[in-house]
């Protein structure tokens, strides 16, 4: 193990510390462990919707495969009274169903045509929701999911506690960073950045593409589905707006501004620019404005993302002890 | 000398590099311009002071509507301010607005509502439109934190079972029993026997529809259907075309802000259609003047008082523009609010206890408003008085000119 990679290691123990016994730090303050819940499913976005990044490939569908597995989830707490420890894996299994059929002609589509591709994608899930009333309950969207509850040795957990919420998120997410953490140091992943790199020299060296395309976008929309459920029993509302293409969006404007070369960057970017965000709320109507200089800054200043920093950190102090010396 | 001029000297002198200089000088620039959104007056120690919440949209496609309505407290609260305050059990009390964005957003106004009733500890909150309604009902009503918000749908989340929940604004159903009784009048009962809707494809023009259906089955009008656009749409030709095929008496659209009104009213008049043309939400003359030009005819738009005509009513049109620089009748229609919230607070004598302040607001009366009379309905309908119905001032565009045109309290059925 390198000494950055040791390092790298300890941050990342340290920061799932920090997140762990953040309830305790911050006095169990309901708003701060909002926050939190938010950034989780945050990253989970942004991290699956990475991976497809790491094909070349960015799904402006994303968001609307989160809406698959949250109105499944959902829907089926509200007709079957099913709870979301099972609703979430159904949740997810629809979400990669649904991705796996629509990658296969998706997926044959390169640069801007995927994006246009995926774009429209993204709509049409969003208007079935809102077209199909009797089902999805239209715009008026559905009500009433309520979170789980859970009995571990006779301890009676009750999910509507924003504490016990965002540990869940949390380990949901933890989850997902973990699962395509360990697929992009694989095999795997060394093909899917192969692809990213040179989708007609990978062909040629025997790689599968298409194959490899399909299932990483499915994999991908499994774990957007996952949050989609977490999310739908958080909220506890869903409609076909809040899955629409901004929210896959805003998950491009985390991978970016995190950055695109590691799994750090959609985790970083996540993080800070929700935190960012919510700094920014009482700023009123310059929000949007501040929060636009918040990104520029970060491109013009940072290329390459928040995941540079360290690097960029290591080599002043380098510079600097070097001006000592 | 500022910070900036330090700064441009530095730089001058060579003593930092142009990055250094323009990264500093974006983060002093942006510091300067948000600190003043961050800072609100600050209370005097020894004085008491009431924290009233906003988690409104002041950012996003409905950003006109949250900063009308935010607009109308902070205008409010400063004028009870400058008179002492609010009178609680003999003790005055400051008023202080805290406002945060919801972009229009469910999980945003979650966010914003949480933050003021976790961290600011406020026990009232105001918002607008029925995405930030339905992220700060999730908190306010277990939190029995009073809302007061603009919200015409949604009906599952209003009534009895959401008793700090009040709806300020009167909705296209309300407004319904003052402006159709005046169209009536104005045009003759029997010139406008059939209708027709235009909405937007969405929650919105679902429920201005189902509106819009029990009015005129109330009034015996005949119902010739409804289409749908969507909120990107730019050409209004193709939806008003398949309206008019139908041969309607007049056309109701809504929720339609002022340039989608116009754009519905130019195509019709295009086309021939000489019929009037309602717009409940539109609640402004001048886009649909500059829009529509020639054809801006006929058009009727209830709670929309275009020009003040009560001393109260010039008087907050002439502190909203010394404010805020610009005054609207949007804004007007919200102003009453905190007003009512401050009757009800001196009349139940606690502002800690909100079952006994939402009780006293539901039977507050205002007599002299933007809006003129004001009443809370709604017990025969919801099981709650936590509608507002106020004095529907309808303003007439004619001939290319906008006049108030009417002014009456809704006749609403006893049913309601």
């Amino acid at each position: 193990m390198t000494e950055n990679t040791k390092m790298a290691t300890g941050v990342w123990v340290a920061a799932v510390a920090f997140a762990f016994l953040l309830p305790v730090i911050c006095g169990y303050d309901k708003y701060i462990l909002h926050v939190g819940i938010t950034i989780a499913f945050n990253i989970a976005l942004a991290t699956s919707m990475w991976l497809i990044w790491t094909l070349g490939f960015i799904s402006f569908a994303h968001a609307g495969f989160m809406g698959i597995g949250a109105y499944t989830s959902a829907l089926l707490f509200t007709s079957l009274g099913w709870s979301l420890w099972i609703n979430m894996w159904i949740a997810a299994a629809v979400a990669a169903l649904f991705a796996f059929v629509i990658s296969i002609p998706l997926m044959r589509t390169r640069a801007v045509y995927f994006f246009m591709a995926s774009w429209a994608v993204g709509e049409v899930i969003k208007r079935v929701f809102a077209y199909y009333r009797g089902i999805f309950g239209g715009w008026d969207g559905i009500f009433n999911i309520r979170p789980p509850k859970i009995d571990i040795f006779g301890l009676d957990i009750n999910f509507t506690s924003r504490v016990a919420y965002y540990y869940l998120a949390l380990v949901c997410c933890a989850l997902i960073v973990f699962a395509i953490h360990r697929i992009i140091r694989s095999r795997t992943g060394a093909i899917y950045w192969s692809i990213h790199e040179s989708e007609i020299l990978a062909q040629h060296v025997g790689i599968n593409v298409l194959k490899h395309k399909v299932i990483a976008f499915t994999t991908a929309c499994f774990f957007a589905g996952m949050t989609g459920a977490l999310y739908a029993h958080y909220h506890t509302y869903i409609n076909p707006k809040t899955f629409d293409i901004w929210q896959s969006e805003f998950s491009l404007v985390h991978i970016i501004v995190g950055g695109l070369s590691t799994l750090n960057g959609p985790v970083l970017g996540a993080t800070v620019l929700t935190i960012v965000d919510e700094l920014l709320r009482p700023a009123g109507w310059y929000r949007v404005i501040f929060f636009g200089v918040v990104i520029i800054l970060t491109v013009l200043f940072l290329p390459g993302g928040l995941e540079t920093v360290p690097a960029r950190v290591r080599a002043l102090v380098a510079r600097l002890r070097g001006r000592s010396d | 000398m500022t910070e900036l001029e330090k700064l441009k000297r530095m730089f001058e002198e060579g003593l930092i590099t142009r990055r250094t200089f323009l990264s500093t000088a974006s983060a002093l620039g942006l510091t300067a311009a948000i600190s003043p959104a961050f800072l609100s007056e600050p209370a005097n120690a020894d004085e008491k002071v009431i924290k009233i919440g906003g988690a409104v949209p002041l950012s996003g496609p409905v950003a006109y509507w949250g900063i009308s309505t935010m607009q109308g407290w902070v205008d409010g609260a400063a004028v009870i301010n400058e008179k002492g305050g609010v009178d609680i059990g003999g003790e005055k009390h400051k008023l202080e607005i805290i406002t945060y964005d919801t972009k229009g957003t469910v999980a945003d106004a979650r966010a914003a509502t949480t933050r003021l009733v976790e961290q600011d500890g406020v026990k009232y909150v105001f918002s607008q439109a029925a995405a930030s309604t339905i992220g700060m009902l999730q908190i306010t009503e277990p939190a029995e934190v009073i809302s007061i918000v603009a919200c015409w749908g949604y009906l599952k989340i209003y009534g009895k079972d959401y008793p700090y929940h009040f709806r300020a604004e009167m909705s296209d159903y309300e407004q319904g029993y003052a402006y159709i009784p005046f169209m009536q009048e104005h045009y003759g009962k029997d010139k406008l026997q059939s209708a027709a809707f235009i909405g937007p494809d969405d929650q919105d023009g679902i429920d201005c529809h189902h509106s819009y259906q029990r009015l005129m089955e109330y009034y015996g009008i005949k119902d010739l259907g409804v289409e749908y656009f969507n909120w990107e749409d730019t050409d209004f030709y193709p939806i008003v075309t398949k309206t008019l095929k139908s041969n309607p008496d007049f056309i109701v659209t809504s929720p339609s802000p002022p340039g989608i009104t116009a754009s519905i009213v130019k195509a019709a008049r295009e086309m021939g259609y000489k019929g009037p043309i309602s717009s409940p939400a539109a609640s402004e003359t001048k886009t649909i003047l500059e829009v529509a030009g020639e054809y801006a005819h006929d058009v009727v738009l209830p709670v929309t008082c275009v020009e003040p005509v009560t001393d109260t009513q010039k008087a907050i049109k002439a502190r909203f523009i010394e404010r805020f620089g610009d005054f609207n009748a949007l804004a007007g229609n919200y102003s009453w609010w905190i007003y009512g919230l401050v009757a009800a607070l001196e009349k139940a004598g606690t502002y800690e206890d909100t079952k006994a302040v939402a009780d006293a607001l539901a039977e507050v009366v205002l007599e002299d408003t933007y809006v003129g009379k004001v009443t809370w309905e709604g017990q025969n309908s919801f099981g709650i008085r936590r509608q507002g119905v106020y004095d529907c001032y309808t303003t007439l565009i004619e001939n290319g000119k906008a006049r108030l045109a009417d002014v009456r309290y809704p006749e609403l059925p006893d049913s309601y």
